[in-house]
């Protein structure tokens, strides 16, 4: 699958990249929301993990961007978050038209059943 | 002594003085007043009476004069118009002797009877010459005027006036010189008692003078000094010194307002270090409480950058473990992947309980209500335990009489049960451990408890057992990972949901943790 993951965690990214590349996914990162943007406008990706707490401009403004664009269900966001944010924040970006959430810490198998479960959607 | 008394002191002293130079003078003119009313009035009337006296002698002397000159006239002219004179004045002449003879003293009495005797010869011898010019004898009538006895008694009355008169010239110069004497005397009273008016004057001044600098002294020593001091005390509190004191002596209006100001000092000086000790106090919890926020805003901070790391770690370990994609791991690989594993696991524990309890601590731990099965949750914490179970060979069993639904914050419940269970699985013994888990009503709350067969907590502990970072034996921390904080935070989010904790224990025999939570409303 093609999956584009933004987060301001190099290290993160990285362990991402590393274990889905394992499992024959196309993945591309992006370490800031600009760049995050940039790729999101660019192509289309199968599914999109995308961090809330970032510099510059956060993930909820690149969600209510998509939100303005209509793209935002086509998309396939999947927020990956630590726990600063609560659930009705969270629920209120669902019904944006985020796909789902994932809540930091999380292992592989956590991201891979999330990738399956949106393929299979 | 009291201000108003030395005033009223000063002042009887100044009225003495005044009073006794006033009555000094009074008594120098009161000598006036008897020559003045009594002695001179007295001799100007005796030289009025001395006077008048003289008057007669005059009389006596023209009247007499008359007589004999005309009887003589009468005698050589035969005029009738001298012998109507002569029997006009003789009568006149008899009234001012009789007068004289009146008026005078013993002595005068004597000169005017001899003249009188005198007169009364002369005037005898007259009327028989008059008679005898009237008989046409004037010779004989000039004879007897011209005889010897006439002359005689003529000389004899004249010697008589003539030493009246001498008499009364030596008492008119007496009476003279005593009157002179008197206003001689009035003006020496007069000038002592100008004397004495002055030197009382004179006297009086120097001595009120006096008065007036002992007073002034007075007012100074007593007044104006300490004034003084007060002023320069009060200056002195002025700028911040409120130890100042000040010391006046006496037993004066002053004395009770340096004894009124050194307790006002008091007063200032302990108002002052009591608003110096507030200002401290607020200080340091207006500084406790900054740094209570800036320890709250760091832990929050450190905590979730704590966490950032843990996911790659655990992507990392998991895909590890997984060897079908990174490859097969030989037996010590696989320990050091599961150590890593389970340390992770602890840590990601410990940044949960630090974020759990700074929320407790800050108040803003969310919970959140729904309608939930006690019975279920219990029964699925037993079964998630049951592993961990079976590893140490224990029984963990749960217990319930009857269906409970509750209102509460059902995540927050199986945290708080979580803990506890695990609490007691680490305390119970290998093999014969045993953990019931009851639920029941009570009134309006459902009462857990969490009974196990452990060691045991001791007495002492107990308390402290939910007072944040307490361990009853710390070495159970490495070993589990726990922080101090469980109890804590069980504490914290029953209290947070209206219940209550607290535990009974019997060292060696076991511990019954219990806690409550309120049914809520349940529509």
């Amino acid at each position: 699958m093609k999956i584009l993951i933004v987060d301001d965690d190099i290290e993160l990214t990285k362990a991402v990249e590393t274990a889905l590349t394992s499992y024959d996914h196309d993945v591309l990162s992006a370490n800031d929301s600009r760049e995050g943007l940039e790729l999101i406008k660019e192509k289309n990706y199968d599914l999109i993990f995308l961090d809330l707490a970032m510099p510059e401009f956060s993930g909820v403004d690149i969600i209510n961007y998509l939100v303005k664009k209509g793209t935002i269900k086509e998309k396939k966001i999947v927020i990956f978050t630590a726990s600063a944010i609560n659930d009705t924040q969270l629920k209120n970006l669902i019904d944006l038209g985020a796909h789902s959430f994932l809540r930091k810490p999380v292992d592989i198998d956590a991201i891979l059943d999330k990738i399956e479960e949106v393929g299979s959607s | 002594m009291k201000l108003n008394t030395q005033v009223i002191l000063a002042l009887i002293v100044i009225l003495g003085i005044m009073t006794a130079s006033g009555v000094t003078i009074l008594l120098q003119l009161d000598k006036l007043a008897d020559p003045i009313q009594n002695q001179i009035p007295k001799s100007i009337e005796d030289l009025a009476e001395k006077s008048s006296k003289d008057g007669y002698a005059q009389l006596i002397r023209y009247y007499d004069e008359i007589l004999t000159q005309s009887a003589r006239n009468y005698a050589f002219t035969q005029d009738k118009k001298w012998e109507e004179r002569y029997r006009e004045s003789e009568p006149k002449l008899i009234e001012v002797l009789d007068k004289a003879i009146d008026a005078g003293d013993d002595l005068e009495k004597d000169f005017f009877s001899q003249v009188d005797e005198a007169n009364t010869a002369l005037v005898e011898m007259e009327y028989a010459a008059l008679d005898l010019v009237n008989a046409g004898k004037a010779s004989e009538a000039i004879d007897i005027l011209e005889s010897q006895e006439y002359w005689d008694y003529k000389n004899f009355y004249l010697d008589g006036l003539n030493d009246y008169v001498s008499n009364r010239g030596v008492q008119y110069e007496q009476a003279i010189e005593t009157s002179t004497a008197t206003l001689d005397d009035l003006s020496k009273t007069t000038q002592v008692l100008m004397t004495d008016s002055r030197n009382a004057f004179y006297f009086s001044i120097p001595l009120i003078l006096v008065t007036l600098l002992i007073i002034a002294y007075l007012v100074h020593r007593t007044i104006i000094k300490p004034i003084r001091k007060l002023k320069d005390a009060a200056n002195s509190i002025g700028t911040g010194k409120f130890d100042t004191n000040v010391v006046v002596g006496g037993n004066d209006e002053i004395y009770d307002l340096s004894q009124s100001f050194n307790e006002m000092s008091k007063y200032l000086q302990k108002y002052q270090e009591e608003i110096i000790r507030r200002t401290l106090a607020e200080e340091r919890s207006r500084d406790l409480e900054k740094i209570e926020v800036e320890k709250d805003e760091f832990v929050a901070m450190i905590s979730h950058e704590l966490k950032s790391p843990l996911t790659p770690i655990k992507i990392y370990t998991s895909i590890l473990k997984k060897q079908k994609v990174f490859g097969k791991l030989n037996q010590k690989q696989i320990d050091s992947v599961n150590g890593i594993d389970f340390n992770t696991f602890r840590l990601e524990n410990l940044i949960d309980d630090l974020l759990d309890f700074q929320r407790l601590e800050t108040g803003r731990m969310i919970f959140k209500k729904e309608k939930f099965s006690v019975n279920e949750i219990l029964d699925e914490s037993v079964k998630e335990y049951q592993m961990m179970a079976e590893e140490k060979n224990i029984q963990i069993t749960s217990k319930m009489d009857e269906e409970i639904t509750i209102f509460s914050d059902k995540k927050h419940i199986e945290q708080v049960l979580d803990n506890l269970a695990r609490n007691s699985i680490d305390f119970v013994p290998k093999d014969t451990g045993t953990i019931q888990i009851f639920a029941e009503k009570k009134d309006n709350d459902v009462l857990f408890t969490i009974k196990d067969n452990g060691k045991g907590i001791l007495k002492e502990k107990q308390k402290k057992l939910f007072t944040r970072f307490y361990q009853a034996d710390t070495s159970l921390t490495r070993k589990h990972g726990g922080t101090g904080l469980g109890l804590s935070i069980c504490k914290g989010i029953v209290e947070g949901l209206g219940g209550k904790i607290w535990l009974e224990s019997t060292f060696g025999k076991g511990t019954n943790v219990y806690f409550t939570i309120p049914i809520g409303e349940i529509q």
